[in-house]
């Protein structure tokens, strides 16, 4: 590649002005160099000197610590597209190497210490359940690798019915939404799924939610395993183009990105590159959909019906950065008016998917950040649109023996509202 | 990138004493490779890197490299735009990114307490939260540290009111090769007992010792801000216009300009919009109380219409002013549009010469054909000149050169300084001889080594001739 070409589309772009040290949630808890994007692009500079660096672990390891949260490609001055870069060298890891990151973040897992008491459960027992219930190809089980290995003591209750299982793809609405659960939705967090599927029969829509969808393939995408994902990219596509929906709708912030993804993944392929980018055209968020200035949803929100509680609006990073940025959804709760909400958008959770697992205990570290504040101001409820951050918030606020709920704010704003009136 | 061979004096038996003193000495490539470079997007290999945790570790530190010497290059963020930061020679870099503790913030007396590794934009987030205001303001700040704004003596946009760095420095505590701790200046606002070592060690590039403490000066926090911006035809124009607001009396916080190959990189929708004849913009910051800027801002958008400006335009919002300052600090990093490599000095002159030195870049900029931009703080003469140009092509290089050196003449010509906040390092270590002459370089050298006389404090820097 000749200079020009190298500095214009990777990480030779990089100028070290250190402006990623600003955003980046990792650099800001361990102060390492190799963690912010600055340092993992002089790495990856170093590698096109010398191929073999790829098998050095500690490049490896730096390579594994990073969130994928975007917020370095996008405050880079430079426009360097950071993530992109990494995920490139985490396929090349991944291809290369057959245990693939996934495993040796486990190795990196087992060494890992974290101070109190390690929360170890029979991975059997896990594995059994958790194993039969899960579709093959879904990411969850890159979220749940043999959980015994974990310092994790939040262990999520896995839904004994898939949501897409028992709910009918029937629909006679005047517009044809598609309804992505994602697998948190799905198979976990039923309840964020039942809460927009209710809301929106109070609209009079009704979404189909068809029961082969797949995972959105972030977590294969993210650890470097691009067949994977564009197989599931693909599959989905399929699925969506038989429907021929005029929205897509989605709960998870992080499956939302994931589908402006597709098109990246598939753009070898100009078939399934152009549906992909045709659906990633009509997507939305669901939460900002019902938020849109309708007669029906404003209906919805005058209706109000006071609580007393202290809310914390974690912004996923997925709605903080990239294609799928958005403002924090304010309209939610302005008529509460005895709702405080504070508005968490510049902190990353440091769920990052499988960086969890991999990095436990820095995880940890980035999210204790806000516990000061969660205790001071009494905190009730933690309200957050993104399947990882909710994992996030539920192990967190177990680690830290406070008592928060959490939960999409569709599901808050369905069960604090009658809406039978 | 450049290798030196690993440092035979940082051997087994020397990192096993290092890690003693902190429990934790990087060694490994890849860790080197990440404290190789700086914000100049230079490299320089070290032999390991260390993160002392307090003012003890970083005297034993000290006293090790001065018994065994072995270069010690302290380190803040890495944001430096000369050098400052990089083990030219090798040696041990020192990362003070952990001693990040805000002390004590006195509201009574107005001063804060702090460690060098605090980030200067969570200070200054933390003293506004109190009503508080720390006036230093790099376009680093984000990232930067106090210990390295203080190292570096960083400025900023509102150095024509609020001076700079040095201005806020009122003591310090700093440990020398040898491991020695001092004491430097005081808790008040004056004091003259002694010579200035704080005002000395501000500013000296982690050449004289390394800061493990600092004794900052706070202000009260003006209520409210406005912020102004005028389009004019020339550079002469806009220039004549701050000579004139400054004349009569009127000390904005910031006067910020642009000549027109900057304006090109502002972006689109840039609130007011942007006439395509502007050769010259200003941007205007006042602070203070409202009726104060109120009358101020009247006053000033007077003159600005008398001295022929295109446009004019008061902020009506505070996110306004926000889209004005965010473009403001997108322009440095927009320039890459012209060509893949910078070269970015930041020579000042007195502010009423500015369009003479404006002139001498039209000038320069045709007889070489080299993309030049100048833009920067026309509120102190603090002009950052630029050349955009592709280093691979050797004539444009050599060309450039020549250029620097012309710039570097013409502005002490007028009576102004190599570098007004970015420092010598080793960009411009080669140039010093220009400003400073051999008496006063000769005496500079002796304070060097009084306070290092082993020279193993980041060897290399300020003097020219030591780069190698």
């Amino acid at each position: 590649m000749t200079r020009d070409n190298h500095k214009k589309n990777n990480a030779g772009k990089c100028i070290r002005c250190g402006l990623c040290m600003s955003v980046c949630p990792v650099y800001q808890v361990s102060l390492n160099e190799s963690d912010v994007a600055r340092g993992k692009m002089a790495l990856l500079e170093w590698e096109d000197e010398d191929a073999n660096i790829k098998k050095a672990s500690r490049f490896k390891e730096s390579i594994s610590r990073c969130l994928l949260c975007g917020a370095c490609a996008e405050v880079c001055p430079n426009k360097v597209p950071t993530t992109d870069c990494i995920l490139t060298v985490r396929q090349h890891i991944a291809s290369n190497i057959k245990e693939k990151l996934v495993m040796s973040s486990i190795n990196t897992l087992s060494k890992q210490t974290r101070s109190g008491q390690f929360f170890r459960k029979s991975s059997s027992i896990l594995q059994k359940c958790v194993g039969k219930k899960i579709s093959e190809d879904s990411g969850l089980h890159l979220r749940f690798p043999l959980s015994s290995m974990s310092h994790r003591k939040f262990i999520p209750k896995i839904h004994p019915i898939p949501y897409t299982g028992h709910y009918s793809t029937e629909s006679k609405s005047p517009i044809k939404i598609y309804y992505f659960t994602g697998c948190g939705a799905n198979y976990i967090f039923n309840r964020t799924a039942q809460a927009l599927t209710d809301i929106l029969k109070k609209i009079h829509l009704t979404p189909y939610v068809p029961e082969k969808q797949m995972c959105c393939g972030l977590p294969f995408y993210a650890s470097g395993d691009n067949q994977q994902a564009s197989t599931l990219a693909k599959k989905n596509i399929d699925i969506i183009d038989e429907i021929a929906p005029d929205i897509v709708l989605t709960t998870c912030a992080s499956c939302g990105a994931q589908i402006h993804q597709w098109q990246k993944i598939l753009k070898n392929d100009p078939d399934y590159h152009a549906r992909a980018s045709k659906i990633s055209s009509i997507h939305k968020d669901a939460t900002a959909f019902l938020l849109e200035d309708n007669p029906l949803t404003n209906n919805l929100l005058s209706q109000v019906h006071p609580v007393t509680e202290n809310i914390w609006y974690h912004h996923p990073c997925h709605m903080r950065w990239g294609a799928t940025q958005q403002p924090v959804p304010s309209k939610l709760f302005s008529s509460f008016e005895r709702v405080n909400v504070t508005y968490s958008d510049n902190q990353c959770c440091g769920n990052g998917g499988k960086f969890q697992i991999s990095h436990f205990d820095l995880s940890m570290k980035i999210f204790d950040q806000r516990i000061d504040f969660f205790k001071h101001q009494k905190i009730d409820r933690v309200l957050t649109s993104c399947t990882g951050c909710h994992l996030q918030f539920l192990e967190g606020i177990v680690q830290n023996d406070m008592n928060i709920s959490v939960m999409h704010p569709l599901e808050w704003l369905w069960n604090s509202r009658n809406m039978s009136a | 990138m450049k290798k030196y061979n690993q440092s035979i004096l940082l051997d087994k038996s020397m990192l096993r004493q290092l890690k003693s003193i902190t429990g934790k000495v990087m060694t490994a490539e890849a860790d080197r490779r990440c404290y190789a470079y700086d914000a100049t997007n230079m490299q320089y290999l070290p032999d390991a890197i260390i993160f002392p945790e307090n003012e003890e570790q970083v005297s034993q530190i000290l006293k090790l490299a001065n018994e065994a010497e072995f270069p010690a290059i302290p380190r803040g963020a890495g944001s430096g735009l000369t050098g400052g930061a990089l083990a030219i020679k090798g040696g041990l870099v020192v990362v003070m990114t952990r001693m990040n503790q805000i002390l004590n913030i006195d509201m009574e007396n107005l001063v804060a307490d702090v460690q060098p590794g605090v980030v200067t934009g969570i200070f200054h987030q933390r003293v506004q939260h109190l009503g508080l205001m720390y006036p230093p303001d790099p376009s680093s700040s984000a990232y930067s540290t106090l210990g390295g704004n203080v190292a570096e003596c960083a400025g900023g946009p509102s150095a024509v009111k609020y001076g700079v760095t040095r201005d806020y420095v009122l003591g310090l505590n700093v440990v020398i090769p040898g491991g020695t701790i001092i004491q430097t200046g005081v808790r008040t606002a004056k004091g003259v007992v002694g010579y200035d070592l704080t005002r000395l060690i501000t500013g000296s590039e982690g050449t004289l010792g390394i800061i493990t403490r600092m004794t900052l000066k706070l202000l009260p926090k003006p209520k409210c801000t406005q912020t102004l911006t005028a389009f004019y035809p020339s550079m002469h124009k806009a220039a004549e216009n701050v000579s004139e607001i400054i004349r009569k009396g009127l000390i904005p916080k910031t006067i910020e300009y642009l000549d027109h190959a900057a304006i090109a990189c502002m972006p689109k929708d840039f609130p007011g919009g942007i006439p395509s004849e502007a050769k010259a913009m200003l941007i205007i910051e006042l602070d203070g109380i409202q009726e104060q800027i109120d009358t101020e801002s009247t006053q000033i958008l007077e003159l600005i219409s008398r001295y022929q400006a295109i446009s004019m335009r008061k902020a009506e919002n505070p996110s306004e002013s926000n889209a004005i300052w965010k473009a403001r600090k997108a322009i440095s990093p927009a320039l890459y549009k012209y060509a893949p490599d910078k070269i970015n000095e930041d020579i000042v002159v007195p502010r009423s010469l500015i369009p003479e030195f404006v002139d001498k870049v039209d000038e320069l900029r045709q007889a070489t054909g080299l993309t030049m931009i100048t833009f920067g703080h026309a509120g102190d003469g603090n002009i950052h000149f630029t050349v955009m140009l592709d280093k691979n092509n050797v004539e444009a290089k050599k060309k450039a050169d020549i250029v620097i050196e012309s710039i570097f003449d013409y502005t002490l010509s007028l009576g102004g300084t190599l570098s007004g906040e970015h420092g010598i390092g080793i960009s411009k270590a080669a140039y010093l001889e220009k400003e400073i002459d051999p008496q006063t370089l000769a005496l500079m050298r002796q304070i060097k080594k009084a306070f290092d006389p082993k020279g193993i404090l980041n060897p290399g820097k300020i003097f020219p001739g030591e780069k190698s």
